[in-house]
């Protein structure tokens, strides 16, 4: 195998663009792959068919499909030879078949290796390296550590299509059929005579035979590319191709005259025979990739194109967008006369700094004056300041509520001793006035509820309501009414009432919530 | 001429851009991806909207509908010309110049999918995709598209330190980028190839060098920058 004299560029592909050069290849040597790869499947496709009994083509297909391993070895023989540039004729292709099968572990992959879903990518071992045995496996494991699950994809992947272009083919011969004769097409040509199911089978497998031919060679070119690219990337043939250029162009610097010969031998060759020496001159070195254009444009005509292709919609990214920029009016102001200004400031300076400095200095005083001032006068603003806070935090309880004196210092001792004595004097005005004096009191001081001058009977009993419990709710109510009953109506309550309220004052409405509670705490436990 | 799926499209600038094509095999599986997430999402919708009786089944089939013919226009125009399952396989659509895919080039490729899939399940396409150069459609070729293979990026290895040293000769381009090649692709080559390689550079190299591989990691990590 001669690396200088590969035809496919020689570089380090993903797997699946390695897959697509196979498929180049075969769109590049069609006629050397087809002509012989068809004479092989129609030689075996055709006499299949003769011999296979009527009605059971399906055992032809079969058959067929077995002997596939049969056309990739001839498929390889012909893209291995292209690839490293040797013609091959039709002829010579078919002629290698015999020992194709003998040399290539035709028997092993015709039997328990013909499920392998890998089979066209392992070929080259077999058929180019000509590996057996531990060595092949080993070198098997290596290769397919990169580039396996593409193999396995590939096969399946032009498995699908071979069966859906012989599917495709079926559909478009229906399609073609004159449209008055297409519903019943099999029975008005071969109904009556032939039966139905047995032309299905025929073109079933005339299609199959004939897809698999131009299927074919795709799979094995593309395996075999997948191949060569994984061997490129484990012994870097990319490289090795431009190590050579390099050291043939530094011997050619050195010995101008002398045409260097090198043959390359490659271990573990690929092909039988070696090629011939082969000599290399510089001209030849011309595979280089070009990342250059040679059909450069001059600069001026390549910026009349490089407008015209930035005026296209898609290069063109001009766009409007608006926003608030400051101003700067001062800039502007120098430049109407700059060296009017630059005179009159010179002329000012002076002036002017004597002037600022007095006017600093004033405004200095004027602030230490002005603190002077507030501090001095401290009395006059300092209360704007408690004074707000008080009012808002601070409740003032009310002296008179109803005409009546509501500060605690006006009560008796004893509030309920002394309106007994009120009521049995027959002053029942002032016996309750008493009572229900003593009630705001002690709704005003002792349960906090936030009384004012202004609220009435109603109101009282409102906000007491947020702050006592039932009971004294109840006692308060009864005992407003009763009030409101003598204040408003002048008319005496009955005294079985006015007993119960003096009996229940302190049972019910005067006495400290919280001791009761806890007291109450106390029993429960 | 050696034989490449690239091809070339020259800038005014006198640069050429390499795209590389995709041909059937991994636009196939990308397109099964493709259909089995429309699928997924046909599943989902059309169980939720069955709660909805006849007008769930209707707007259902609107949406489907959609999705089938817009799914592939929106990835390409919005995502860089890559549907999901594109960009599973690293390719992607653009127009044959490499220029950005047109909303009209992705309309037409995507509504020719129907003659594409005619006779049979893209039996058309199939055979145009195997006997077109940059492996087309025949919805490619009227939008005048392709699909590429993404060039990835390579992150630059430099695992094994050597010592520089300044090359004997000058080195043109092409040879230079094949020395930093080596250096980086060093650390996956056995010791015995690297040594091969090494004395295939001749000139470059002493005849009798003991360790050609390791001089020549030398100078070619001079060329990566190291001084």
């Amino acid at each position: 195998m001669n690396l200088n004299e590969v035809q496919a560029n020689i570089r380090l592909r993903n797997p699946w663009e390695a897959v697509d050069l196979g498929f180049s290849m075969v769109q590049k040597w069609w006629k050397a792959i087809y002509i012989p790869l068809a004479i092989l499947t129609f030689g075996i496709g055709i006499p299949l068919f003769l011999i296979v009994p009527e009605g059971e083509f399906w055992i032809a297909g079969v058959v067929f499909w077995w002997l596939k391993p049969l056309f990739d070895r001839l498929v390889l023989h012909i893209i291995s030879h292209k690839l490293f540039n040797e013609e091959l004729t039709s002829w010579q292709a078919l002629k290698a078949l015999p020992s194709l099968i003998w040399n290539t572990g035709f028997f092993q992959t015709m039997t328990f290796r013909r499920f392998s879903l890998s089979r066209g990518f392992n070929l080259p071992l077999w058929q180019l390296e000509q590996l057996r045995g531990d060595p092949r496996a080993s070198r098997q494991n290596i290769l397919h550590i990169a580039s396996h699950s593409q193999a396995i994809w590939l096969t399946i992947g032009l498995w699908l299509i071979e069966v859906i272009l012989s599917l495709s083919l079926f559909v478009l011969l229906f399609l073609f059929l004159p449209e008055n004769i297409q519903r019943d097409f099999f029975d008005n040509l071969f109904g009556k005579s032939v039966d139905y199911a047995r032309w299905l089978d025929i073109l079933n497998y005339c299609f199959y035979v004939v897809v698999v031919t131009a299927v074919h060679p795709f799979y094995i070119a593309g395996n075999f590319a997948l191949y060569i690219n994984r061997r490129t990337q484990l012994e870097a043939w990319d490289i090795e191709l431009d190590f050579r250029k390099l050291a043939s162009r530094l011997k050619q610097a050195s010995q101008p005259l002398i045409s260097i010969l090198f043959v390359m031998f490659f271990t573990g060759s690929l092909l039988l025979s070696p090629s011939p020496s082969y000599a290399e001159s510089t001209e030849n070195i011309t595979t280089d990739i070009e990342y250059l254009n040679d059909t450069r444009l001059t600069s001026d005509k390549s910026d009349d194109v490089i407008k015209e292709v930035m005026l296209t919609k898609n290069l063109d990214d001009k766009e409007i967008s608006h926003r608030w920029i400051k101003k700067e009016k001062e800039e502007k102001k120098k430049d109407i006369d700059l060296d009017f200004w630059d005179k009159l400031k010179a002329l000012l300076e002076p002036t002017a700094k004597v002037f600022g400095f007095i006017i600093e200095f004033g405004l200095w005083l004027l602030i230490a004056f002005g603190i002077i001032l507030l501090i001095y006068f401290r009395d006059r603003w300092m209360y704007l300041f408690q004074g707000k806070r008080k009012s808002k935090d601070e409740y003032q309880s009310p002296e008179v509520m109803f005409g009546m004196d509501v500060r605690p210092e006006s009560l008796p001792q004893n509030i309920v001793d002394e309106a007994r004595n009120l009521w049995q004097s027959e002053q029942h005005r002032e016996a309750l006035s008493l009572l229900y004096r003593g009630a705001l009191i002690r709704l005003i001081n002792q349960e906090k509820v936030k009384l004012q001058n202004s609220h009435t009977e109603g109101d009282v009993l409102k906000h007491a309501s947020l702050k006592l419990n039932d009971t004294k709710q109840g006692y308060l109510k009864s005992l407003t009414a009763q009030w409101q009953l003598i204040a408003y109506a002048h008319r005496s309550p009955s005294e079985s009432d006015m007993q119960i309220l003096f009996d229940r004052w302190a049972i019910d409405f005067a006495f400290d919530t919280n001791a009761k509670t806890t007291k109450q705490g106390e029993r429960d436990e | 001429m050696s034989l490449d799926t690239l091809y070339h499209v020259n800038t005014p600038e006198g640069i050429s851009l390499r795209l590389s094509p995709a041909g059937p095999v991994p636009r196939m599986l990308a397109w099964m991806i493709d259909i089995l997430i429309r699928l997924a999402i046909n599943a989902v919708m059309f169980s939720v909207l069955a709660f909805m009786g006849n007008t769930g089944m209707g707007i259902g089939l609107i949406i489907s509908f959609l999705l089938e013919w817009f799914y592939p226009v929106y990835f390409e125009l919005y995502k860089n010309g890559q549907t999901p399952g594109k960009k599973a396989f690293n390719l992607y659509v653009t127009m044959e110049n490499a220029s950005p895919i047109t909303p009209a080039a992705s309309v037409i490729r995507n509504l020719l999918r129907f003659v594409d899939f005619l006779p049979f399940f893209y039996g058309f396409g199939f055979v145009s995709m195997m006997i077109s150069n940059r492996f087309q459609r025949l919805g490619d070729l009227v939008a005048s598209t392709v699909v590429l293979h993404k060039a990835l990026e390579h992150n630059v290895l430099d695992e094994i330190k050597a010592d520089p040293i300044t090359p004997p000769v000058s080195l043109k381009l092409n040879e230079q980028q094949a020395l930093i090649r080596f250096y980086q692709r060093r650390p996956y080559l056995t010791d015995d190839r690297a040594d091969e390689l090494a004395k295939l550079t001749g000139p470059l190299l002493d005849k009798d060098d003991p360790a050609p591989a390791s001089r020549l990691m030398g100078i070619s990590s001079w060329i990566m920058g190291n001084r």
